[in-house]
């Protein structure tokens, strides 16, 4: 898998959400943000799940920081992201770009996509400053690189 | 000789090069232990080696593929209860490398198997129709041959009497039109092959697919090597050829 590809690929499928704001996505993590805004950047990599270098697992996290407060539309907004399902659930974006069995995902940069779990409500440092927002875990798993 | 960490073990079922979706594989070969134990024994066990047999199980990752000969899961799944080549390589299958080989019937096949959120997994068994054969690469996997030629030559050794030397051809992709394949095993007294004697034929390939052959000992020559005979228009094969003595 082409990592620069894959973080494109995953801000991509992230960016198919709808919500009531203005959203912006980015495929790498920023130095400052105006929020709402999403971020991706990989977790860990583990090599070798295959002979032949082939299968690679890549994990990512998609970050989505909608606030520098605490206040009732930011966590609303945060509440319509971390549904598993709907228009405005970042889960339900990501995975509708997996492709059908025997397909690949993400654009052709990966064999498969799964989003297993969030870490929420959590405050994210960004640029020195602290947002309000959410992670998501993102499994990537296609041939080593 | 150092050891070995297992990253590229090369296994391959007729066609089929299951190395990008296989995590485990296991090779085996067990002889029966019968007990002749008698009073005259000294008060200890006595064995003899009965029966001997070859398994080989191998699991991964579950690949649907579309191509029913060359992709995993539609390839496994037909071979259920057929017999068939299998060579497995525990490092690489580069030319002249260690590779282990057999003739098995796919006894058991697991397509799907895995928890919500695991990557699907596969299991096949394999039970040999034959001996577990310890050789070599004599053509190794990944280079196209377009025309007639030799590989390299090994020293399995000599074949004596009793034992055999086993092969599997196994075609992996195949151009052109009207290719053929026609790929032998010879045998000579010297690394330089200057008096080649051909031990064994496979049939002609012209599509991918797998073959077993064997001819038995004793072939007092020690060194070995593949040789093929392509035609066709614009004929291209990839194939891996392996061989050993048991």
């Amino acid at each position: 898998m082409n990592l620069v590809a894959l973080r494109e690929a995953l801000r991509e499928a992230a960016a198919a959400v709808v919500v009531d704001v203005d959203v912006t996505w980015l495929a790498y993590v920023p130095d400052d943000v105006d929020p709402p805004c999403g971020f991706v950047q990989p977790d860990t990599i583990t090599y070798d799940q295959a002979y032949g270098r082939g299968l690679v697992e890549v994990r990512m996290f998609v970050t989505v920081v909608v606030s520098r407060t605490d206040d009732q539309a930011a966590q609303e907004l945060l509440d319509a992201f971390l549904a598993g399902a709907g228009a405005g659930s970042v889960k339900a974006a990501i995975e509708a770009a997996r492709g059908a069995p025997g397909e690949l995902a993400l654009d052709g940069t990966c064999h498969d996509v799964h989003v297993p779990s969030v870490e929420a409500y959590r405050w994210f440092e960004v640029g020195g400053t602290e947002y309000l927002g959410a992670r998501w875990t993102v499994r990537c798993i296609g041939t080593g690189s | 000789m150092p050891k070995l960490v297992l990253t590229n073990v090369r296994a391959f079922a007729g066609a089929v090069d299951l190395t990008g979706v296989t995590n485990k594989v296991e090779v085996e070969a067990s002889v029966d232990a019968v007990d002749v134990t008698s009073f005259a024994s000294a008060g200890w066990t006595e064995l003899l080696g009965g029966l001997a047999e070859t398994s080989i199980s191998a699991a991964g990752f579950f690949d649907p593929g579309t191509n029913l000969v060359t992709d995993e899961d539609p390839a496994l799944f037909a071979a259920l209860g057929a017999v068939g080549p299998w060579s497995v390589a525990p490092a690489g299958a580069a030319d002249l490398a260690l590779a282990y080989l057999t003739n098995a019937l796919e006894a058991s096949y697991k397509p799907i198997q895995g928890a919500v959120g695991d990557a699907a997994k596969f299991e096949a068994e394999m039970k040999g129709n034959t001996r577990l054969a310890r050789g070599a690469v004599l053509h190794p996997p990944g280079t196209a041959r377009t025309a007639n030629g030799t590989g390299s030559a090994i020293q399995l050794g000599a074949v004596p009497a009793g034992k055999r030397l086993f092969a599997n051809l196994h075609v992996l992709s195949v151009a052109g039109t009207t290719p053929s394949l026609t790929a032998r095993i010879e045998s000579d007294d010297s690394a330089g092959f200057a008096s080649p004697t051909t031990v064994l034929t496979f049939n002609a390939a012209t599509a991918v697919g797998g073959q077993h052959a064997s001819v038995a000992g004793p072939i007092t020559d020690n060194w070995f090597r593949a040789a093929w005979a392509i035609s066709g228009s614009s004929p291209s094969f990839l194939f891996l050829v392996t061989a050993g003595i048991a």
